[in-house]
């Protein structure tokens, strides 16, 4: 029993002893492993920070080039500040299937139509310009230089200079940019052969749109120094012409244009020519215009596919001495479809009447198919004849063109 | 005088109809007042816009997602559209040379270059393919550099960022609101591009830095992590191109230049002989026999070129056709960022499957 008792006391005592030693070495055991923990973790960061540093290093090897410095001054090689500028060709073989024309100047052969030189730039924060010069083998021609000021009113701007007119819409373009060879019989005959581009004053508003889409308004007010229609050369009063526009998407591959014209100018000769002085009484021509087009182009095959129906018609009336007038209309309409991306074909039909006095029953029209084929969009040909006849000419006239047209430089066409 | 009544009543209840119409009206043209217009060139700059600026602005855009951005026609209709913009957001190189007749046409000086609302989408983009000969001789030449700056999620990070610019120049009580929609729309970015892990180790910042310097997948093949390749940790879109990393391909046109380097895809020719130069017989012809030598099992093209043409010559050489839109909008499914990246990828990892 004493020694039962004995044992007791002593396994208690090695208990005592024991227990706190075991929970000790748990605790310690517990600490250990979460100083591995925190070593492990701060290795990986040490081994995270360290690749960091690698990528950061990685990521700027590529940049860092070591060179020693040459200095250079830019105060005479400002050419990048110089205008856009772009050169282009027209040019184009003739045949003429009718004896009359071989003439000095409308033979067979090969022609140089004209050669553009074309600038545009900025010239501030407020105001742009563009010139247009024509280089033919008769000479130099000033073709159109204006600036725009921007915004001289809420969505109006100011053209001043020599431009194209905006009566309807062909003869706003150069004919390098044409969609056929020539500008529309109509417009040549009743516009005068190079159309409307006189030096004047513009102001194109930006309407809110109550017509359509989009309408615009555009007011001009410029010398009359067309020979055909008004003063000429004894220009002192200004014409006026008066442009409106609508325009409509009517889905999102087609749209529709409308737009009609009015003008008003005179044509009586008042000034001295060679010393002698002239002074004619007042007389007046009008003219007016309407123009619509029609335009398809899926917009995920823009480069390949679309389809143009254009038509616009002109009217004038011009008052002449001793109450004579001479009052004449005429009109085209043509269809364009581009097959791909290098082929169009279209169709034009030209009337009008003759710009002479007693014309009632006199016309002429004229019948353009035409084939282009883009040999990129700087380059591209077009073969077209024309078929000329009517009641105002004793025999048909057949015209077979081959042309040629070129771009150099940034030239880019702003029509739609 | 029940009859009056009636009418009394009548003319009150319609009296009230036209209040609460007017009020609407009034109401909606207030908060549309309130909120920035912005236009865009590309349906993706709208789409990264309308992230940054969410309810606080109204977005429109001028090229529809399947349409070349180079050949649009400056039609009055966008005039319009941008003669009431706050803010015109476009590439501001030589992709939409037909902007500044459009942006002439508005009449809206606020929105020309230079100007407080008008945003040039590629600054601080690092432009690939800047021509050392400037000659018309390489075709389509773009003198700044190649201006197909949306065809990379890195790039969209940098527009985000301008456009946020242009937002806040043009609306600076809401600094903080674009900036925070900016940020979250860069880490999802991150994100989507290289994987959640990835970014978390290592931050979408470095990452991306590693990326534009081209040396992002040396780097991941090459370090480990915790016992692993880091290349192991990489997911996202480039982590799904790993497929398509390498490996060589043809195009239509070279409007993929930054997707290849940041995918590492490998054009060895062009379906077009040079940019904007219709292929002639003989160049499609020397094309085929190239792909053949290399056996080249792709061709990727933007959906807005002849179809035809890329079936012809996948059909010729047993290739597949990889066609895509190359904007935000550009066909069902591709109606935002993400999902025309989404797009991109799952398509091309198609075509090697």
């Amino acid at each position: 029993m004493r020694i039962k008792f004995s044992f007791a006391i002593i396994y208690l005592l090695a208990l005592g002893f024991i227990l706190p030693a075991l929970a000790q070495d748990s605790t310690r055991i517990k600490e250990l492993e979460q100083r591995i923990k925190t070593l492990e973790e701060k290795i990986a960061q040490n081994e995270l920070e360290k690749l960091l540093q690698e990528a950061e290093n990685a990521a700027k090897e590529k940049k860092e080039e070591k060179k020693i410095k040459t200095f250079k001054g830019g105060q005479r090689s400002l050419q990048a500040i110089n205008p856009e500028m772009s050169v282009t060709g027209d040019m184009y073989g003739l045949y003429i299937g009718n004896e009359k024309h071989y003439t000095e100047s409308l033979r067979s052969g090969a022609h140089f139509r004209v050669l553009g030189l074309h600038l545009q730039s900025n010239l501030d924060p407020f105001s742009l310009a563009k010139v247009a010069l024509e280089f033919t083998p008769d000479g130099f021609e000033l073709g159109e230089a204006y600036m725009t000021l921007t915004r001289v009113l809420p969505s109006v701007s100011l053209t001043i200079g020599k431009f194209r007119q905006q009566f309807g819409v062909v003869n706003r373009w150069h004919a390098h940019g044409l969609d056929q060879f020539d500008y529309p019989l109509a417009l040549t005959t009743i516009l005068g052969e190079d159309g409307l581009n006189q030096a004047g004053l513009s102001f194109d508003w930006l309407m809110p749109a109550f017509l359509g889409d989009a309408n615009s308004f555009i007011v001009q007010f410029t010398n009359g120094q067309n020979e055909q229609l008004f003063g000429g050369e004894f220009f002192s009063f200004p014409a006026v012409l008066a442009h409106f526009k609508s325009y409509t998407d009517l889905t999102t591959n087609t749209y529709l244009e409308f737009g009609l014209t009015g003008m008003l100018g005179r044509n009586d000769k008042n000034g001295y020519i060679d010393g002698e002085l002239h002074t004619e009484p007042y007389r007046s021509t009008k003219l007016a215009g309407f123009d619509v087009t029609l335009f398809w182009q899926p917009v995920n095959k823009a480069l390949y596919r679309s389809f143009l129906w254009r038509s616009e018609l002109f009217y004038a009336d011009k008052s002449l001495p001793e109450n004579n007038r001479i009052t004449a209309y005429g009109g085209y309409s043509y269809m364009e479809y581009q097959f791909n991306e290098r082929w169009q074909a279209g169709f034009r039909f030209d009337y009008t009447q003759p710009f002479t006095i007693n014309n009632k029953d006199e016309y002429l029209y004229q019948l353009v198919p035409y084939i282009t084929w883009w040999q990129s969009h700087w380059v591209k040909f077009r073969l077209q004849y024309n078929y000329l006849a009517g009641k105002a000419m004793n025999m048909a006239e057949h015209f077979i063109r081959m042309q040629m047209v070129w771009a150099m430089g940034p030239h880019k066409h702003e029509r739609y | 005088m029940e009859s009056n009544n009636k009418k009394i009543n009548l003319n009150r209840t319609r009296l009230a109809g036209v209040i609460l119409v007017l009020s609407l009206f009034f109401l909606r043209a207030g908060y549309a007042a309130d909120r920035l217009n912005v236009v865009t060139t590309l349906s993706t700059y709208a789409d990264i816009a309308k992230q940054i600026g969410k309810e606080r602005i109204e977005v429109q855009y001028i090229v529809p997602g399947d349409q070349d951005a180079h050949f649009v026609r400056p039609k009055p209709s966008y005039a319009v559209m941008l003669s009431k913009a706050d803010v015109f957001v476009t590439t501001g190189l030589d992709l939409e040379l037909w902007v500044p007749s459009v942006v002439d046409m508005s009449k809206n000086d606020h929105i020309r270059s230079g100007q407080e609302g008008y945003v040039a989408a590629y600054d601080g983009i690092e432009l690939l393919d800047k021509p050392t000969v400037l000659s018309r001789s390489e075709g389509g030449l773009h003198i700044y550099g190649n201006p197909h700056i949306t065809t990379s999620p890195l790039n969209w990070k940098i527009i985000a960022e301008n456009i946020a610019i242009g937002l806040i120049k043009n609306d600076p009580a809401n600094e903080d609101f674009y900036r925070q929609n900016l940020s979250i729309f860069q880490k999802e970015i991150d994100k989507r591009l290289f994987g959640e892990t990835l970014v978390k180790l290592m931050g979408g910042s470095l990452l991306t830095k590693l990326a534009l310097s081209g040396q992002l997948i040396d780097f991941l093949q090459n370090k480990s992590y915790a016992g692993k390749k880091l290349i192991d940790y990489l997911g996202g879109w480039l982590g799904e191109g790993l497929v398509f990393r390498n490996k060589k391909i043809v195009a239509y046109h070279k409007n993929w230049v930054y997707f290849k380097q940041l995918f590492g895809l490998d054009i060895i020719g062009y379906v077009e002989p040079k940019p904007g130069i219709p292929p002639s017989p003989k160049h499609v012809e020397d094309l085929i026999v190239k792909m053949k030598k290399n056996n080249i099992k792709v061709i990727l093209a933007a959906n807005y070129f002849d179809e035809n043409k890329v079936r012809n010559i996948c059909a010729k050489v047993n290739a597949v056709p990889v066609i895509v839109p190359i904007y935000v909008n550009g066909a069902p499914g591709t109606e935002n960022v993400f999902k025309l990246a989404d797009y991109w990828v799952s398509h091309l990892k198609a075509a090697w499957k």
